[in-house]
């Protein structure tokens, strides 16, 4: 116990070290001026005296020839802070933290990396950036994720053989994926599909569950500003959904415009932004599901009805990274849902209760009323990689709409992940 | 108290401050800056504007800054696409731990339309 202690503060004070080095977050070129390198600085910014000389500085290049060395022969800092923009009578508001290195060559149009080296009495740095021969960022479309929480593409399957048994299926699966429909000027939207699967100690591999969408999504804009505090709001129109579960049954076909509006809770941010606040942040949702029950365990429940649909989402965080308060995080989703027709539902209230006064499964019932679901989650980390989450949930869900009484989950957590905005307009409502 | 005519003379005030965004971007164009490539100081405008943020704030998230990525990213793509510059929309990244400072690397080396 004591030597697991005295790692952890051993950790603690190695981040707090690692903390005060110059932090170089970005190495690039721009390709109208290929005599220099741009690198940025993320907070805490260096000393000037620490990277003001030419001779601190060193650029490799790695070509298709091979390594090539450049020289540096003056550094650019006008843009590097408000008293250096001053002296270069620059205007302050064009500061953004980045200086430039002037090479002694110019690098080559092509393919290449570009590595910096930054050395003086009190620190050695290296930093790299890559430079694209065709303009732009060409991110990968898709590349590995950490874990179920960080991918937007997902499978776990496994088959066990009981010997004398039958065997055992257990799937896990979802995928999602957005592309942009646009030509060179003009912007028509983004089109992609999500599907989800799972299937748990079945006997066979059926899935027991499982979620089918054609998602179109749109900004009502062509230059999706802002107005005050809020962003453009956008479509997000499930064209064409399936939703099935095997226990009761249920089979959906779902259609379902929902506008999204996005706002900061801030006007506008003209200063510097601490490193590790969080802005609140918070989505109001609108729409219509027009939702055809082709399949229940209550026939009665069949058919053409619609949905009205309302929904609220907010974020926040402070991430102070200081010694046993590395950051907390507060996320919050909420969604009501108003049938037009008499719909499924499960409730524990009225679960019959057995000689013994234990509850059993919750019938199958139909109702109009109206279906919160409500997801709170607060996250305490003491460290980057372990904290405290607790969770609170409330309501039900489509197509089963399953009820959960206010439930307070308390959890160890080891890593904190949010989903990717892409994924979640997807997901939810 | 300020008078109902401070009141007009600050709304009037704040309305010559104000700049659209068409207004911002027009002596940035490709035709105006006859440029092969967008180029940085020109992607930091774009990513800042519509970030609604100061280039201070370039190594902050996009999550940090409060911004939906969806309409961050038309933003980004409707301000390059309109100075005459080609990038694909999927270029962009707008995930919410992208920082304000990548998606300025992505779009500076856009090339000028054809």
């Amino acid at each position: 116990m004591q030597r697991l202690l005295s790692m952890f503060v051993l950790m603690l004070a190695a981040s707090a070290v690692a903390a005060d080095k110059p932090n170089i977050d970005k190495v690039s070129v721009d390709k109208n001026e290929r005599l220099y390198v741009i690198v940025h600085f993320d907070q805490p910014l260096p000393n000037v005296a620490g990277i003001n000389q030419a001779l601190f500085w060193e650029a490799i290049l790695e070509l298709k020839a091979g390594p090539r060395r450049r020289s540096v022969v003056a550094v650019d800092l006008s843009r590097f802070n408000e008293s250096e923009a001053k002296k270069a009578g620059v205007d302050t508001s064009l500061v953004e933290n980045s200086i430039r290195l002037q090479l002694s060559d110019e690098i080559p149009a092509e393919d290449c990396k570009v590595n910096v080296i930054l050395l003086n009495k009190t620190t050695f740095l290296t930093a790299s950036g890559a430079v694209s021969a065709i303009g732009g960022g060409h991110q990968k479309p898709l590349s590995p994720a950490k874990n179920r929480d960080d991918a937007d593409i997902y499978f776990k399957g496994s088959h066990t053989t009981v010997y004398g048994d039958d065997p055992q299926w257990n799937i896990d699966a979802f995928a999602g994926y957005m592309k942009g429909v646009h030509t060179a000027n003009r912007y028509y939207g983004k089109i992609g599909v999500y599907g989800q699967v799972q299937t748990k100690k079945s006997k066979k591999a059926d899935p027991d569950s499982f979620l089918a969408y054609a998602v179109y999504q749109r900004v009502l804009g062509q230059t999706g500003g802002w107005l005050g505090p809020f962003q453009t709001p956008y479509l997000n129109g499930r064209l064409w959904g399936a939703e099935f579960d095997r226990k009761s049954s249920q089979r959906n076909w779902v259609t379902s415009p929902v506008v999204t509006f996005p706002f900061r809770l801030s006007h506008k941010l003209a200063g510097a932004l601490q490193p590790g606040v969080t802005f609140p942040h918070m989505t109001v949702q609108l729409g219509t599901e027009f939702v055809d029950v082709a399949d229940s365990i209550l026939p009665a429940g069949k058919g053409w009805h619609v949905r009205g649909l309302v929904g609220a989402t907010f974020s926040a965080g402070y991430a102070p990274e200081s010694p046993l308060f590395h950051s907390i995080q507060f996320t919050s989703s909420w969604q009501v849902r108003f049938p037009s027709a008499p719909e499924i539902f499960y409730d524990n209230r009225f679960a019959p209760v057995n000689a013994t006064g234990k509850k059993g499964d919750p019938p199958p019932m139909l109702g109009t009323q109206a279906r919160h679901n409500l997801d709170n989650k607060f996250s305490y980390m003491f460290v980057k990689w372990l904290g405290v989450t607790i969770e609170h949930t409330y309501g039900s869900a489509p197509p089963t709409f399953n009820k959960t009484d206010h439930t307070l989950e308390v959890g160890l957590a080891f890593t904190l992940k949010q989903t990717s905005y892409g994924r979640y307009s997807i997901l939810k409502p | 108290m300020p008078d109902s005519t401070t009141k007009r003379k600050k709304k009037s005030s704040r309305a010559s401050k104000h700049v659209d965004h068409a207004q911002l971007l027009a002596p940035m164009s490709a035709d105006a800056q006859d440029l092969p490539f967008l180029g940085h100081a020109r992607a930091v405008v774009i990513v800042c504007t519509c970030a609604k943020t100061s280039p201070l704030n370039l190594s902050r998230t996009i999550e940090e800054l409060g911004v939906d990525g969806l309409p961050f990213q038309q933003c980004v793509f409707g301000s390059v696409t309109s100075l005459k510059y080609v990038i694909d929309m999927d270029d962009i990244p707008d995930a919410p731990n992208t920082k304000l400072i990548d998606v300025v690397d992505a779009i500076q080396n856009a090339p000028k339309r054809p």
